[in-house]
Order: structure tokens, then C-alpha cells, then sequence
């Protein structure tokens, strides 16, 4: 569904003759239809980057990135959703409109929004809340309601940049649970990016770990579905996992430093 | 509340403040506000108010389309790029920097003393200051949201109309707002300059005649003219508009 052939991204210098910031290099990556994968790497690592280079926003990048074929961004053939890392909400569209605002750009005909919107502003909870305007919401909700708007249009493909980070750990379970049951439902493909090596455990097929713009290693879950979070066998990947996580980026958490053009 | 209650007490105090200010001086000289606004009466009463306001009023919305259809694409252009920017950011400055009164003098030079010339010099003389307004508006327009509109393929038009417009409108509405307050001032100098009728020339006409009652009258109704367009059609349209917008609806 997603093949990543030796993508690399480099950032122009800030300044005429300064370094360029390579924050991408050679990544390589096939994804399968209805895979689960998501991608763990420290702050700064490239991991939006990337996303954002899988969405088709950002097309200056070496190598190639084909979505079904497709160079990303380049067909309306296959909806692609995208939940940033902040919730980029309209703000001067209220809670209700902001999701019109997906399902107008996405073309989604008009008799089927009003289903759409009773279903999934309930299941992010905010069926109560249509009429709010971004700044009456809580940063949580926004982040919720950012999610109602990317599933709103019913992808076949999600990205997600840390979407439960903002969250307390009861909703984000709720919303775990959630997004599973949709994607066992509806056979999405999903792209997960998050920095927590337990959550990353308990959602993927596979995990990729990235550290300073390269994959590092791809690790299979083994798990059988459904899940539960106080599984002991959960809690044993989870450790697997932080230690293979830790040996990559060297026990330290420091983000890409910049680096001269190769 | 208590925001009018100030407002009607400073309004009061600076009445005083006049009132006391015309008794020490001599009547002819600088008479009180009872006299202004019997002055101003008795022009509502006979009409020329509505005649010299009128026509003031047709110039300053002339001047202010023109200017904004100067204004306001030069501003975009400039906000969009950086070439435009760099270009004309100079010739902002320095339209800016010209006094109103040479616009009047050249465009009455240029295309005679006539209505066009007077229209033409208020809407140039405007024009820099709403290019100022929205080409910071449209540089400040946020790329993340429509790094957004483009993630969900979101068409020109709809980018245009829920993303694009209601970043840059509160800039469109301070230019308009500030546009308007220059137009003003020259409009009146303009007409002054080379029109026989509107406030403009009245003023002068008056204190051409030294009657500071009838000047202080045309002033008296400019300011309440200027008031009312301040304070109740643009806080209305603001509201209308803006209402999603955590200060002004709170
Ligand atoms: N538009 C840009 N211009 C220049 N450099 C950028 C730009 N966007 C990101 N970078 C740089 O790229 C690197 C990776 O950024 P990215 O946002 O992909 O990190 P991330 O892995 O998502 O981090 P986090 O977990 O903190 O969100 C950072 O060093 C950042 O400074
Ligand atoms: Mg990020």
C-alpha cells in the first residue's frame, strides 16, 4: 500500500552559505493494505517529517514515496487522512463546521454528513459540544475533535502524529480502544507516530524505530488481538522494545543535531 | 456598562471644560457649545447640512474605493511576495511619508480643479495606508492551516473562502477603518482647496468670514458624523464578523 524507496529530506540552510539540515536519509519502508505500523523515535528525530512527506505536502525530498501507486498527494482515488501533531482546528468555525470543512475539501456528497458527524463526534465524545468554537474547548478536546475531522472523511489511509499525547491516560485508552475497533473495522492502513514505546506495543502490526532521520530497525509484534493493557506479555515487549530503543539513540533522548550536507 | 458610564462622564467633563473655556474668552472669539449646536440646528433646519455633509460623504466614498482598489492588491501582492516586498516597500514608505496636501496640489495641477481631481487626490492619499494594513495581514496569513486545507485536497475556492479570508479580514477592516480616518482629514482639506461646496469648504468659507460659531458648528457635526461611523457601524460590523473571536465576543 505505501512503499518508501531511499527517501532522504534535506532542509535549505537558514542562512545563504550555512549548513543544510539533513533530516531525512535512505529510509526504506512497505507497508502493507490494512497494516498497523507505527513509528517510534525521539523528539526531533523526523518523524513529522516524514508524515508530512507521506500526506504529499512536502514534495522536495529525495527518493520516492507511491501510495497505491500513486506519488503521494497526486490522487483523490484514495482518501488519505492526515491528524497533525497540533489540532489545526479553524478557529473561526465552530466544533460541527470545522468537520463540514473536511467533508466539503474531501467531496464527501452532502446526504451523508449528517450520519457521519452524529457518528463521530460521539465517538470522540463531543456530540455535545457541535456548536463550540476551538478557544471554548480544552487542548484535549481539540485534539479529539481533530480526530473526529481526520476519520470523518473515512480514509483508506491514516497518519497520525501523536494523537493521545495531549491526553489523560483513561481517554487515551478509550480512544486506543476506539481507533482499533475502526481499524478492524474498516481495514484502514495506519501510519502511527508516537514517542510512548508502550503505546506504540499495544497498537502496531510493526514497529519502526527511527533515531537522527533513519530507520534503525523494524520490530514485529507477536501479540494476538484484541489487546489488553495489563497483559504481562505486553508489558514484556513494551521492555524489549524501550531497551532496543535505548541501545539505538544511545540511552539519550537528544534530538537530530544539524548537519552539513552530504 | 461601566465602560459607557466613563465614556459619558469624559463626554461631559470636556463639554464643561468648553463651556468654561467660552466664557473666558470673548463670544466671537470662541463661543460655547450651546451656541455651536444652535448654529448646527439651524443649518439642519435650512439644509445646507444635508447638501455640503452629502456630497462630503460621496467624495469620501469615492476616495476610499479608490484607494482601496489601489490599496488593497498591491498590499496582497506584496504579502505574497518577497520580490513585491522588497520592491515597493520603499515606495510605501515614501507614499506614506508625502504630506496629503501635495496629492490635492498635483492632482488639481494635473487634472484641473474638478470633481475627478478631488476624488482622485482623497483616494491616493489613502491608498498607502491600506496597503500597509494588508500586506501585513497577508503575510501573516498561518501556512500551517493551509498546509491542512491541502492535506484534506481542499479546492482553491474553498482554501480562499474559509482560510484564506477570515485570517486576512480583521486586517481588511483595520485598513479600511484607518483608511477611512485619513480620508477624511483630506477630504475636507481637498475641498477646501478646490471644491465650492462640502464641509471642507464651508469651514473655510466661515472662518473666511470669521464666524467661529458657524465653524465650530461644520466641526461639532464632522466629529459626530466621524463618531457615529466609528462607534456604531464598524463595532457592529466587527461583531457581526469577529464573532468567533475569543476577545471581541467576550
Ligand atoms: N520547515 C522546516 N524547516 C527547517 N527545519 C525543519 C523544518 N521542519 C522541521 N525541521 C527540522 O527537522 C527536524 C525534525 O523535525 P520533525 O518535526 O520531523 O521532528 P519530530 O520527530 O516530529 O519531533 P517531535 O517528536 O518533537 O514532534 C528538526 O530538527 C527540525 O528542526
Ligand atoms: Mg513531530
Amino acid at each position: 500500500m505505501i512503499r518508501i524507496t531511499g527517501l532522504s529530506k534535506k532542509f535549505p540552510p537558514r542562512r545563504a552559505g550555512g549548513a543544510a539540515l539533513q533530516v531525512l536519509r535512505d529510509i526504506n519502508l512497505d507497508i502493507a493494505e490494512g497494516e498497523f505500523v507505527c513509528i517510534l523515535g525521539a523528539s526531533g528525530c523526523g518523524k513529522s517529517t516524514l508524515l508530512n512527506i507521506l500526506a504529499g505536502l512536502d514534495r522536495t525530498h529525495g527518493g520516492e514515496v507511491a501510495i497505491d501507486g500513486h506519488a503521494a498527494g497526486a490522487t483523490r482515488a484514495l482518501r488519505v487522512g492526515y491528524l497533525f501533531q497540533e489540532d489545526r482546528l479553524l478557529p473561526w468555525r465552530s466544533a460541527e463546521q470545522n468537520i463540514d470543512f473536511a467533508l466539503t475539501a474531501a467531496r464527501v456528497p452532502q446526504g451523508e454528513w449528517a450520519g457521519r458527524k452524529d457518528r463521530w463526534l460521539g465517538m470522540v465524545g463531543l456530540d455535545g459540544f457541535r456548536g463550540y468554537f476551538p478557544h471554548q474547548m480544552s487542548g484535549g478536546m481539540r485534539q479529539r475533535l481533530a480526530l473526529a475531522r481526520a476519520l470523518a472523511i473515512e480514509p483508506q489511509v491514516l497518519l497520525m502524529d501523536e494523537p493521545f499525547s495531549g491526553l489523560d491516560e483513561l481517554t487515551a485508552r478509550k480512544m486506543r480502544a476506539d481507533i482499533l475497533r475502526i481499524w478492524a473495522e474498516a481495514r484502514k492502513t495506519i501510519v502511527f507516530v508516537t514517542h510512548n514505546a508502550f503505546e506504540a506495543s499495544f497498537l502496531a502490526d510493526r514497529i519502526v524505530i527511527m533515531a537522527e532521520g533513519r530507520i534503525h530497525e523494524t520490530i514485529a509484534v507477536p501479540l494476538p488481538r484484541p489487546r489488553d493493557h495489563d497483559d504481562d506479555a505486553l508489558f514484556a515487549l513494551n521492555r524489549v522494545v524501550v531497551r532496543r530503543f535505548l541501545d539505538i539513540t544511545g540511552g539519550q533522548d537528544a534530538p537530530v543535531q544539524p548537519h552539513a550536507g552530504e | 456598562m461601566r465602560e459607557l458610564a466613563l465614556r459619558l462622564v469624559s463626554v461631559v467633563c470636556a463639554l464643561a471644560a468648553w463651556t468654561a473655556l467660552s466664557r473666558y474668552l470673548p463670544d466671537d472669539l470662541f463661543p460655547g457649545p450651546l451656541a455651536a449646536s444652535t448654529a448646527l440646528l439651524e443649518n439642519i433646519a435650512n439644509g445646507s447640512v444635508f447638501k455640503h455633509l452629502g456630497i462630503t460623504m460621496l467624495r469620501v466614498a469615492g476616495g476610499l474605493l479608490i484607494a482601496m482598489v489601489i490599496g488593497a492588491p498591491l498590499g496582497i501582492l506584496m504579502g505574497l511576495s518577497r520580490l513585491a516586498e522588497k520592491t515597493l516597500d520603499i515606495w510605501v514608505m515614501i507614499a506614506l511619508a508625502v504630506p496629503s496636501l501635495c496629492y490635492g496640489l498635483v492632482c488639481f495641477i494635473v487634472l484641473g480643479l474638478n470633481e475627478w481631481a478631488a476624488v482622485v487626490a482623497i483616494g491616493l492619499t489613502g491608498a498607502p495606508s491600506i496597503t500597509v494594513n494588508i500586506w501585513e495581514g497577508v503575510k501573516n496569513i498561518d501556512a500551517r492551516l493551509l498546509q491542512m486545507a491541502q492535506a484534506f485536497r481542499a479546492n482553491r475556492w474553498l482554501v480562499l473562502y474559509r482560510v484564506v479570508l477570515p485570517q486576512v479580514l480583521p486586517y481588511v477592516m483595520a485598513s479600511l477603518r484607518f483608511g477611512l480616518g485619513v480620508i477624511w482629514k483630506i477630504a475636507v482639506l481637498i475641498e477646501l482647496l478646490g471644491r465650492p461646496d462640502g464641509v471642507g469648504f464651508q469651514l473655510y468659507y466661515w472662518y473666511q468670514l470669521a464666524d467661529m460659531r458657524q465653524v465650530l458648528a461644520w466641526t461639532l457635526l464632522f466629529t459626530l458624523v466621524m463618531l457615529f461611523i466609528e462607534l456604531v457601524l464598524f463595532k457592529v460590523l466587527e461583531r457581526r464578523l469577529f464573532a468567533w473571536r475569543p476577545t471581541v465576543s467576550a
